[in-house]
């Protein structure tokens, strides 16, 4: 084990002074440290990559750069308005305490810069923050990713209004409309990047994606940008999806075991993405017919696929282990596939299909008892029998090491479904509340000290051959990974590690760096919820508003201060640590009495500019909690984790808190943002 | 088990007792003697010890039990005091929103609640010796010690509130004034009653106290506390010019002078302890280890003395004491190496008794002139950083006479830190800086990291459920006695379990290990309230020295926040290598850049612009700037990994700047280093309301 890591060290370390021979008819674009002149010839894989880096400084491994031309298939696009986000900024002192704005901030860092710009900005798909130094290759799964990016990376710029590699994203779009084909279907070039070809289709230039369109990102820039092609782009790619879905169901429904039936069955593993694309499309778009098409295909995802037992269990479809059968006993069941599933069915039906309803609640219900519910921790996959949280049995592998560790889709998938729930009136907003503030929270990369302080351990590291011979490819980076990555999403984090696989080297799947946004974009939106005249708080975290804004001293203390901007009647939601009972509320220093509606705390109406402060008591208790076969011992003050043991090793969560502890609110400055377009339908 | 395994303010509150089987029994069995136990039971006035809650609390003690009330009144040697002017601390408050890092007159607010609050407010607010928070529910005693520590409280409280400005409990320091002149003597010493408040005597007392009690009834510790009250008495005669406390002082001062030997460059006190009327002459054979070493602090208080009137009278004897000190004394080997404390300590070294003697011969050094005594200062200066961790600051209670090396062979298994010496050292470094010899470095890095986590700042480790107390009750083994010890403390009505914890914000550990507040779970006692006065006496030194000024020109020693008349300064380290210095007048300005930074890295800019910098040592010159201007440096700051080992436990530490922000492994109690919120690079900030006294202290 120890070998291996010592083998990859060593191939980096040739592959940097192989990188220091200088590179003919590149230069580099300073300002934005990319490569600007893509018109002159290709550089080989290997040996003369182009690097043009101070070789006074360490040298490293950048980005790949392509082999050859990228052919789109409709190289020549029209021009349309690059992205802007506009809106209201102003400079705020605000407690230090969870910001989803400023943690969409962060996620803009990593959804446009964990890509290569040598390379179209070209996703990376995995990250190993635990290759010494860190390391992004490419991968054949990437030709996925650029969809995910850009169907999320719209929704983190409206939270927070960042303004980071805009031109970045602007280039992600004109690769969008370059992709697409003449049937509207999108294509993704595999030449010139020879990582992208697929072992089972290696002579494919061109690939269709049927599925993972930015469709989000397209309707949010149609709002944006009326006059661009973004609208009639969502349309005809829907179009295309639903006569697709309808007849693919047509054909089930006439013979299930048909080959026009079947082709469907492979992208449930990833999740209901026809139905996301469709249902998102149909709520931007006020197309029922959409929404119509995505209902049928989740009824059938639900009920007619065997990815759910009648009780609501997860049935298994995860082949990677000998013992595994598809389906049945000793195989896995993909978690978040299986969660967002769920959520979308409560997103379309709501309380309108009781049997749905009901089901749903069977598989939440099951989706608790495979996680742990007081920090959000759920297992990327489940055995079958049930195993979600124990360990393994001896012998059994996933993912070729001996435990399941988080894949974060699935706990964003948990937090969109028990906000869902509440906003159905069937109250779960305190679970949303301790997921977010802990295990979503702390699966993000925050800071980068933890790989260059010196303490990382890497005995455990086992590099796979398949990796091995993607960096002796050259199909990787190790220019500036760490920073680069700030803001991303672990893809594989324990309870109380980022790092929960050491021994797997891998550290990120993307799809959750891309996930991990959507999850702090809904609960962003939906913490607050107004209508006439009426501003409800239903999550008590820092949050801009144009009605009002909320600064949460939670942890620091039971506090939370809402200032209006206009004139309005408020209410807020205790969390359920709090007696309502014991809480006050003073409005510009005057005692405000309470009236409660069940845990929401009824201020009344406050005039535009006046302050409403409310206070409650906040206590710290312990609780013994069992992740995947191992006792914590955690510490919670209000929801919040401030204390784990055993603590973790590489990335260890919850180590930045201990100044919550304290009882006394620390601030930091940000700039807030008001964005000028909402999103209702989202 | 030998008796003289650790230091005399613990082996005379618990190893004493322990050693000798002490226990609620043993109270018991000692009728006949005029202080047995049922007379010296104190109820509190709530308190029913037939009743006690035994559901509530794994010890059987509720929690709530109030302040114990004596039964009679205390019969002060000096009852009738005249009136005096109440403690006042003009100055300018202000809000100001600064980096949360670390903030030295912060810290020196929580000392204030610390001292104000960790003492019996039923009786003359005479402090609790020891805080038991591994006790269920967690319990203050009084003890032997309190009256001896009663002179930390009343001199350092004063600099605690200088630093900070703090209001908080002026009653109480009221009450400290009126009965440190209650206890003056006719012949100027301090002395503890004894009727009225009969634990002053207990049996087995440590040191600075008569080997039996017989019929004392007004006893005087020669040393220790008593001594730090001159410093005390002098601070309030700068103060209340008018008022009792310059008289105080001399006459402390002359009580003092009489009680020492002189038999050539030699000086030495007469003994530990005085009565009234009890006549001065030299023993046969002579005091000697810590007994004697408690004379050396007198030096320290004398030279302050000096220092404050701008005179010299005091210089000679000064430079005896500390000649004795580093000589006859057999206190340091040649090489500053700490030798034996002889009884009750035996081969192993009290440190912080070492180092108080060092401080004090460096004080005579610097009063004196003494090249020889700076030497002979500066070999135990550094023998004492050998002798502990010198990253960290982490100062072991005692070290073994044949060097640190020994430290296995403690009985105890390993030895733990008492803050007071980790205070010492620090202002330690900072007087030799102060006299040229640049220990800057120490101190920021022993401030930074082992003495700012030894103080509690906050309640909630004895809260939250997470307190494992397994170890907290002793059924067996060396620490059983020391449990039943401190049950019958409560029984015989010593103790008070009323909101300890949040009383005990602001005190220091006594018994701290590495990488905990509590080092010995099963020892019950966390914090001994020596070290809580020491720690706020620290943070005065810290505050004040870290800027000094003259003749228009600020220099920046230690890069942390505080206010000041000249400028105030906001640190941002170690979240950012930056310092903003906002002037509030014009003054020429120089700041000590850590030795971490190099100095071509500092970039410096007034008001936006670019400064050039030069450099004197590791000062940057920032030059001349005018009123209202704000000077920023920045710098790069990293992290790095060490590994040390303390006491036989391998730590790796991550350093930021010369912040410790994570430990492996971790503590188990109240951790330290719950830091890891530096680490985003992005600078936090608090609210804090800014003083700026009017008075000035040059001559502590």
């Amino acid at each position: 084990m120890r070998n291996n890591h010592m083998k990859m060290r060593e191939i980096i370390a040739v592959l940097f002074l192989s990188f220091l021979v200088p590179s003919i008819g590149w230069s580099v674009d300073e300002k934005k440290g990319a490569v600007a002149d893509k018109k002159s010839k290709y550089a080989p894989v290997m040996g003369d990559m182009g690097y043009s880096g101070n070789p006074g400084k360490q040298a490293v491994m950048p980005d790949p750069t392509p082999t050859g031309p990228i052919q789109y298939i409709n190289p020549d696009i029209p021009d349309f308005k690059p992205p802007e986000y506009p809106g209201e900024y102003y400079e705020a002192m605000v407690p230090a305490t969870l910001d989803l704005a400023e943690r969409a901030r962060l996620s803009v860092n990593a959804l446009t810069r964990m890509l290569n710009h040598n390379s179209d900005y070209h996703p990376y798909f995995l990250v190993f923050l635990m290759a010494d130094p860190p390391l992004m290759p490419h991968y054949a799964m990437e030709y996925n990713m650029p969809g995910i990016y850009l169907e999320n990376l719209p929704l983190v710029r409206l939270m927070r209004g960042s303004k980071q590699n805009l031109d970045v994203e602007h280039e992600i779009m004109k690769i969008f409309l370059k992709m697409r084909g003449p049937d509207g279907g999108i294509y993704w070039p595999t030449t010139g990047r020879p990582w992208t070809r697929r072992e089972s289709d290696p002579e494919i230039d061109q690939v269709h994606l049927p599925w993972w369109h930015p469709m989000v990102g397209f309707c949010i820039y149609s709002q944006l940008d009326p006059s661009g092609p973004w609208g009639e782009y969502a349309m005809s790619e829907a179009e295309r999806i639903k006569q697709d879905l309808k007849q693919r169901l047509d054909a089930y429904r006439a013979e299930p075991n048909s080959e026009t039936a079947r082709p469907h069955l492979p992208f449930l593993s990833a999740g209901p993405r026809a139905v996301i694309e469709l249902f998102h499309y149909g709520q931007a778009m006020d197309d029922a017919e959409a929404i119509e098409i995505a209902r049928r295909k989740l009824r059938h995802t639900l009920f007619e696929t065997n990815w759910y037992g009648d009780d609501g269990t997860f049935l298994g479809d995860w082949q990677n282990t000998p013992q595994g059968q598809p389906g049945g006993p000793g195989s896995f069941a993909h978690f978040p596939g299986r969660s967002a599933s769920i959520y979308y069915g409560l997103k379309l039906f709501g309380n309108e299909d009781k049997q749905l309803l009901d089901f749903a609640h069977k598989a939440y219900n099951y989706a608790i008892s495979q996680g742990e519910p007081l920090t959000g921790y759920f297992p990327e996959a489940t055995f079958i029998p049930p195993r979600g949280r124990e360990a393994l049995p001896p012998g059994i592998l996933y993912n070729g090491i001996s435990e399941t560790t988080m894949e974060l889709c699935g706990l964003v998938c948990m937090i969109q479904m028990v906000i869902e729930f509440s906003k159905l009136g069937i109250d779960k907003w305190d679970l949303a509340d301790r997921w977010i503030r802990n295990q979503l929270a702390e699966s993000q990369l925050t800071q980068t000290s933890w790989f260059t302080d010196g303490h990382m351990d890497f005995s455990q590291c086992q590099w796979q051959d398949r990796f091995t011979q993607l960096v002796e490819k050259g199909w990787a980076t190790t220019d500036r990974v760490a920073e680069r990555c700030i803001g991303n999403f672990s893809g594989y984090a324990c309870a109380n590690d980022y790092v929960g696989a050491p021994g797997m080297i891998i550290t990120n799947q993307n799809c959750c760096s891309a996930a991990g946004p959507r999850a702090l974009f809904y609960a962003w939106k939906e913490m607050l919820t107004y209508g006439e005249g009426r501003l409800r708080v239903h999550l008590l975290l820092n949050r801009a508003s144009k009605w009002a804004d909320i600064d949460s001293h939670i942890p620091y203390a039971g506090r939370v201060d809402v200032r209006a901007k206009q004139d309005l009647d408020l209410e807020l939601r205790l969390p359920e640590w709090v007696k309502p009972e014991e809480s006050r509320c003073e409005v510009d220093g005057r005692v405000r009495k309470l009236t409660f509606d069940g845990r929401y705390a009824i201020v009344g109406g406050i005039r535009k500019g006046q302050t409403a402060i409310l206070n409650f008591p906040i206590v710290e208790r312990t609780d013994r909690i069992r992740v995947q076969g191992r006792d914590y011992t955690i510490v919670r003050r209000g929801n919040e984790v401030v204390w784990i043991d055993p603590p973790g090793k590489y990335v260890p969560h919850y180590q930045q808190r201990g100044h919550y502890r304290k009882g006394k609110t620390l601030y930091r400055k940000v700039t807030r943002f008001i964005p000028e377009h909402t999103f209702d339908w989202w | 088990m030998r008796k003289q395994s650790s230091a005399w303010w613990l082996a005379a509150l618990l190893l004493a007792p322990m050693f000798s089987s002490a226990s609620a029994e043993d109270d018991k069995q000692e009728s006949g003697n005029k202080m047995e136990s049922d007379t010296r039971t104190f109820p509190s006035q709530d308190f029913d010890a037939e009743n006690l809650d035994v559901t509530t609390k794994s010890s059987g003690v509720s929690s709530g039990i109030p302040d114990p009330t004596p039964p009679g009144p205390i019969q002060w040697i000096n009852p009738e005091v005249s009136d005096f002017r109440k403690p006042e601390y003009p100055g300018k408050y202000y809000d100001a929103m600064v980096p949360a890092t670390l903030d030295p007159a912060e810290r020196a607010r929580m000392s204030v609640n610390a001292l104000t609050e960790m003492v019996n407010k039923s009786r003359s607010c005479i402090p609790y010796m020891e805080v038991d928070h591994m006790f269920d529910p967690p319990k203050m005693d009084h003890t032997v010690c309190d009256l001896q520590v009663y002179g930390h409280y009343f001199a350092f409280l004063p600099l605690a509130r200088l630093t900070c400005g703090s209001r908080q409990n002026m009653d109480v320091e009221y009450t400290f004034m009126k009965t440190m002149l209650k206890m003056q003597g006719e012949d100027g010493l301090l002395y503890s009653p004894t009727v009225g408040w009969p634990w002053v005597l207990l049996k087995s007392p440590g040191v600075g106290l008569p080997a039996s009690d017989g019929q004392i009834e007004q006893v005087c510790t020669l040393g220790y506390g008593t001594i730090r009250a001159l410093t005390g008495f002098l601070i309030y005669a700068q103060k209340d010019p008018r008022g009792p406390w310059a008289m105080a002082a001399r006459r402390l001062a002359e009580g003092f002078k009489r009680s020492f030997i002189i038999e050539g460059d030699n000086a030495f006190l007469f003994d530990e302890w005085t009565e009234p009327g009890r006549p001065i002459a030299k023993m046969d054979p002579p005091l000697d280890g810590i007994k004697a070493a408690a004379g050396t602090w007198v030096a320290k208080a004398l030279a302050q003395y000096d220092q404050k009137y701008g005179q010299t009278e005091n210089s000679d004897l000064i430079e005896k004491i500390s000649h004795y000190a580093v000589g006859d004394l057999n206190y340091f080997a040649e090489d500053g190496r700490f030798l034996e404390d002889m009884p009750p300590n035996g081969q192993w070294a009290h440190f912080h008794t070492h180092a108080m003697n060092l401080l004090a011969v460096l004080y005579g050094a610097r009063t004196t002139g003494n090249r020889e005594l700076l030497d002979k200062a500066l070999k135990a200066y550094h023998y004492a950083i050998r002798a502990g961790d010198g990253l960290v600051g982490y100062f072991p209670e005692n070290v073994h006479e044949d060097g640190p090396e020994n430290w296995d062979q403690h009985p105890w298994g390993f030895i733990t830190a008492e803050s007071c010496e980790v205070g010492d050292m620090v202002i330690a470094a900072l007087t030799l800086a102060k006299m040229g010899v640049d220990k800057w470095d120490d101190a920021d890095r022993w401030i930074r990291n082992h003495f700012a986590e030894a103080q509690m700042t906050q309640t909630h480790w004895l809260t939250d459920g997470n307190l494992d107390r397994s170890m907290a009750q002793p059924m067996e083994g060396t620490f059983k006695g020391m449990y039943e010890t401190s049950l019958s403390q409560v029984q015989n009505g010593k103790s008070t379990t009323d909101r300890v914890a949040e009383r005990s914000v602001g005190s220091y550990a006594c018994w701290a290990t590495a990488n905990d507040f509590v080092g010995r779970p099963e020892g019950l006692v966390t914090v001994a309230n020596c070290c809580s006065p020491n720690g706020a006496r620290t943070w005065f030194y810290v505050w004040r020295d870290m800027l000094s000024y003259d003749n228009r020109k600020l220099r920046v020693n230690l890069l942390f926040n505080r206010a000041s008349k000249w400028a105030d300064i906001d640190s941002h380290i170690p979240y950012s290598g930056r310092v903003d210095v906002r002037t509030k007048q014009k003054l020429d300005l120089e700041v000590r850049i850590p030795q971490w930074v190099r100095p071509e890295d500092v970039k410096c800019q007034v008001d936006g612009e670019d400064r050039e910098l030069s450099f004197e040592g590791r000062y940057a010159i920032v030059g001349a700037v005018r009123k209202n201007r704000t000077v920023t440096l920045t710098f790069p700051i990293f992290e790095r990994t060490d590994k040390v080992n303390i006491q036989g436990v391998e730590y790796t530490l991550v350093r930021r700047g010369n912040d410790v922000v994570s430990i492996s492994p971790k503590g188990k109690y109240y951790p330290f280093y719950q830091r890891s919120h530096y680490r985003t690079g992005e600078t936090l900030y608090q609210q804090v309301t800014r003083f700026v006294s009017r008075e000035e202290f040059d001559w502590l």
